[in-house]
């Protein structure tokens, strides 16, 4: 019976060798970073201000804050083209009362955290896939300087992106 | 752990101590109140914004895992600035900003224009406000190369010895001592020019 | 005037000659005019740089750019597991190494099929933290659009 149990515990520590090897092939393997854009937007019924400088969104977003959101313009006050290194952290500012940290939690994983006026306000997380595949991440808040408008933050990722 | 109001009150020193036995809040507010001079450090080296502020934070990480090693031989402040200080010009050495090959070296050495320029005569802190001098430094030094600039910021800023700064340099101390004189005389011929502009 | 004779008046200015040559150049500089004028530029422009460093306010809020830095501070990872089994697992290992191949094997067999049953969705979006008392939000997919909204409320 000895040499059985011998030979059972050989195949055992086999298969797990087997496993393990499979488990590793699919576990996530360090991201090699992922380019992004991130763009604050100005939701508002009110027309464009003469001296503003900033832009009409991109009507292809404008539509779908549009079909969600009750405002009537969305205007782009800011953005910013962002290359999220595998590992590390990458922080951005939007506005002086508006800053983003990103950061790759994981290969499949965007994980965002917003400062709204210096404070840490909010930490998601987002699939990478998703964004990837054309999903906008938004983050969306009244605007406190001016009654009834609102502003958003958009994350996206170009269609070629890869991790 | 402290409160973060007890910690707004409490001395460098206090901080310190509370730090090496492992109280982040107490680093925390060591690095709220010495973050600028960090970062205006670093901004002097390497004059890019995100470059220094990236610098200023991987001093302030390098710095905590460093802390036990601070024996209070100089301030914290300095001992950090230190630790900052080489962090840049670790940076820029990889950047190949600090050349060390004997061409650029000896145009440095040669100088430029100053060369020929008899000395200034204006007196550039006098007779303005500290802030306007410390705004028109700011702008002469962002005309420096970084190798005059560097030298400028270790002797001038830093308070360091000739030989000491062609340690950290990794320069002859002759050569040191040819840049600062160049990174001086264009400093004067800058601030000469800017008194100009600002009488016109 | 040759640049050695410049580089010696800067070191005279800057302490760093020893005593008998720093007397040398201070009497140079007394009786030699385009010495004294060199001396005069070098010494205010040294005077004017000291205690003059440019000031600059770090462009980032305190608690943003603390967050990067605590990050990095966050204690090392807890110390790899011993190597060698204990003696009371290896009889555990050699009791169940039966049972435990045939385990291996159904999975073998049968662990595509159970995967395909769980593909991520989409607009996996999970909120992670809402640190703060008086910032509360919620959170809505909308497929039809493909975006993921966290409306945020301050109060």
């Amino acid at each position: 019976m000895s040499h059985i149990r011998s030979l059972g515990a050989g195949l055992v520590f086999l298969a797990g060798l087997w496993v393990a090897a499979a488990c590793a092939g699919a576990a996530p393997a360090r991201a090699a970073g992922l380019e992004l854009k991130a763009q604050l937007v100005w939701g508002t019924d009110d027309q464009k201000p003469k001296d503003a400088t900033f832009k009409e969104l991109d009507p292809k977003i404008k539509k779908k804050l549009r079909s969600v959101f009750k405002w009537k313009n969305y205007f782009e006050i800011n953005a910013r083209k962002i290359a999220l290194p595998g590992n590390g952290t990458k922080k951005v500012r939007m506005s002086p009362k508006c800053e983003l940290e990103l950061r790759l939690a994981d290969e499949a994983t965007l994980e965002v955290k917003l400062f709204g006026e210096g404070r840490w306000a909010k930490t998601f997380r987002q699939s990478v896939k998703a964004l990837q595949q054309g999903q906008l991440a938004v983050l969306a808040g009244d605007d406190k300087d001016k009654y009834g408008d609102a502003w958003f933050v958009i994350i996206t990722a170009p269609a070629s992106a890869k991790p | 752990m402290a409160h973060k109001s007890d910690n707004s009150s409490a001395s460098d020193q206090s901080l310190v101590r509370r730090a090496q036995r492992g109280d982040t809040a107490a680093f925390e507010e060591l690095v709220a109140r010495h973050r600028d001079k960090l970062y205006a450090r670093a901004f002097s080296m390497v004059r890019n914004e995100d470059e220094a502020i990236d610098l200023s934070q991987e001093a302030w990480v390098k710095g905590w895992r460093r802390l036990k090693q601070f024996q209070g031989e100089a301030s914290f402040v300095t001992w950090m600035t230190r630790i900052v200080m080489n962090l840049c010009l670790d940076h820029l050495r990889k950047q190949k900003r600090l050349r060390t090959d004997s061409i650029e070296q000896m145009d440095e050495e040669l100088g430029g224009v100053e060369r020929q320029m008899p000395a200034v005569s204006v007196n550039p802190a006098a007779g303005i406000e500290r802030a306007e001098l410390r705004a028109q430094i700011d702008q002469a030094m962002n005309q420096l190369t970084d190798a005059h600039r560097t030298v400028l910021v270790l002797h001038e800023f830093e308070g360091l010895e000739y030989k000491e700064v062609a340690k950290r340099m990794g320069c002859s101390i002759g050569t040191v001592m040819s840049r600062l004189f160049y990174a001086r005389r264009r400093i004067a011929v800058l601030l000469g020019g800017l008194r100009e502009e600002l009488k016109a | 005037m040759n640049h050695q004779a410049e580089l010696r008046l800067q070191a005279w200015l800057d302490g760093e000659l020893p005593p008998g040559g720093a007397q040398a150049v201070a009497a140079w500089v007394q009786r030699d005019p385009e010495a004294a004028a060199l001396a005069r530029e070098l010494g205010a422009t040294k005077t004017a740089l000291l205690g003059n460093e440019p000031e600059r306010a770090l462009p980032e809020s305190r608690e943003f750019y603390w967050s990067k830095i605590e990050r990095e501070l966050a204690p090392a990872e807890a110390p790899a597991p011993a190597h060698g089994r204990p003696a009371w697992l290896r009889g555990w290992v050699k009791f169940l190494a039966p049972a435990g191949i045939l385990v291996i094997l159904a999975l073998l067999l049968f662990g595509p099929m159970l995967r395909s049953h769980h593909r991520p969705t989409l607009a996996s979006t999970a909120e992670v933290e809402s640190p703060l008392d008086d910032i509360s939000s919620f959170t809505f997919d909308s497929e039809s659009e493909g975006m993921t909204v966290i409306w945020v409320n301050t109060e």
